[in-house]
């Protein structure tokens, strides 16, 4: 077997929940809400795919089921599926096909009512075992607000949009705009090791650099605690030549905080502070559950 | 090939298998920061012919934290798989983070001549093309 419960990790990503072995990182993240593929793989070798679409309304979706499946393993091996749904009320003409003569591919199909869309899951399977139906559809789950990727997790504002991901080791990063108000999450590891090269200042200040063609700061750093954490914030505020851009808004706070039981340092830009503190307490929260 | 000898190719496993060894014979000098190696200079036969490299000069690679704690760990006996286990466990990281800085920074050390590899190389991958 390739994993027991405890060594389970979340994953949410745009919409979809699945709790996976520890060892599963994604490699691969493309597309958005509607249509998107996703790719996780250990240090040998891909273990796990994910592919998922909206669907049109008026489409019948037993037969784009059945046709996702046909595509992935061929026509006599569609014929061998079985009705598999994962719990949860969201899951419609769920079909399994487990690969009888390993290396080969677990595929599951589904449809989910809450989001409309198809979901495909690809289980990279090297000896048999049933991790794909046992371990992963049990815990696969769409419409979910909360974020989490590698080691961080986070609940940002309803309705928010992911506009751009940067995961680089130890540097991890998610930009959502919410009705025109961009959301930035920012996690930086190690914090030990990241504040001796620069000072927790400077890190908030590098951070708003980026918008300096917009915005400019009007204020020193003040320390600042929400949730116990400890760090300073900024207001910038925008530039007077960009009075006619209302797209942007006219001020935007800027947290750093070090959280020192995860050893993380935490930036996060939201334009109010009521916005950023539920934000903030919900950081990494999904991982400690 | 007709110039030099090709590399061989490994698998994923068999470069997570490999084990680093260091190559030079180098105190690390820590801090609160991380670490300085001081690696004295050697002239080679040609370039000691035509230099001549003054004595106790040496070239100094500065190190952060985490990359003292790698360096102290490689030790000819311990695989890249070892060290990415000890990385990932001493600061909280995920399993594919760890390996991919380990994996830049020991390349980055085989680049600056630092360390070798110790490779058990069941069947060379060249050999079956």
């Amino acid at each position: 077997m390739v994993s027991t419960l405890s060594q389970l990790r979340p994953l949410r990503w745009q919409g979809l929940s699945l709790d996976l072995p520890g060892t599963w990182d994604p490699v691969k993240l493309e597309g958005d809400a509607s249509q998107g593929l996703m790719l996780l793989a250990d240090l040998t070798r891909p273990k796990l795919g994910m592919r998922w679409k909206t669907l049109k309304s008026k489409t019948d979706v037993a037969k784009s089921v059945e046709s996702a499946m046909v595509d992935e393993v061929g026509r006599l091996a569609a014929n061998e599926t079985v009705d598999t749904t994962p719990p949860g009320d969201e899951w419609q003409a769920g079909k399994l096909y487990i690969e009888p003569d390993p290396p080969g591919r677990d595929v599951w199909v589904g449809y989910s009512r809450a989001t409309k869309r198809l979901v495909q899951v690809v289980y990279h399977v090297q000896g048999r075992d049933r991790v794909l139906p046992d371990q992963v559809l049990p815990t696969l789950a769409d419409e979910s607000a909360d974020w989490a990727i590698f080691d961080l997790s986070c609940t940002p504002l309803p309705g928010s949009v992911l506009e751009k991901h940067r995961l680089n080791v130890g540097d991890l990063a998610l930009e959502f705009h919410a009705d025109r108000k961009p959301l930035v999450i920012r996690q930086i590891a190690v914090a030990s090791v990241a504040l001796t090269r620069q000072p927790i200042e400077r890190w908030l200040a590098a951070q708003q650099l980026t918008r300096k063609k917009f915005y400019r700061p009007i204020e020193q750093p003040q320390p600042i605690e929400i949730g116990g954490l400890k760090g300073v914030s900024r207001r910038i505020v925008r530039r007077r030549r960009h009075f006619l851009m209302r797209s942007l808004q006219k001020t935007l706070i800027g947290v750093a905080l070090l959280d020192e039981s995860r050893d993380k340092l935490l930036i996060v830009e939201a334009p109010e502070m009521q916005d950023l503190e539920p934000i903030i307490r919900s950081i990494g929260r999904t991982h400690k559950d | 090939m007709l110039f030099g000898t090709k590399k061989p190719r490994l698998t994923p496993e068999e470069a997570l298998a490999a084990k680093p060894l260091r190559l030079v014979e180098a105190e690390m000098e820590t801090d609160s920061k991380g670490g300085k190696l001081r690696v004295p200079l050697k002239a080679r036969k040609f370039a000691g012919w035509m230099f001549n490299v003054p004595n106790g000069a040496a070239k100094t690679f500065e190190f952060d934290a985490i990359g003292v704690f790698v360096w102290e760990s490689i030790d000819g006996k311990t695989s890249v798989q070892q060290l990415i286990r000890k990385l990932s466990k001493k600061y909280g990281l995920s399993e594919r983070e760890a390996a991919v800085s380990t994996n830049q920074f020991l390349q980055m050390l085989g680049r600056k001549s630092l360390i070798g590899w110790n490779v058990d190389q069941r069947k060379s991958t060249t050999d079956e093309h």
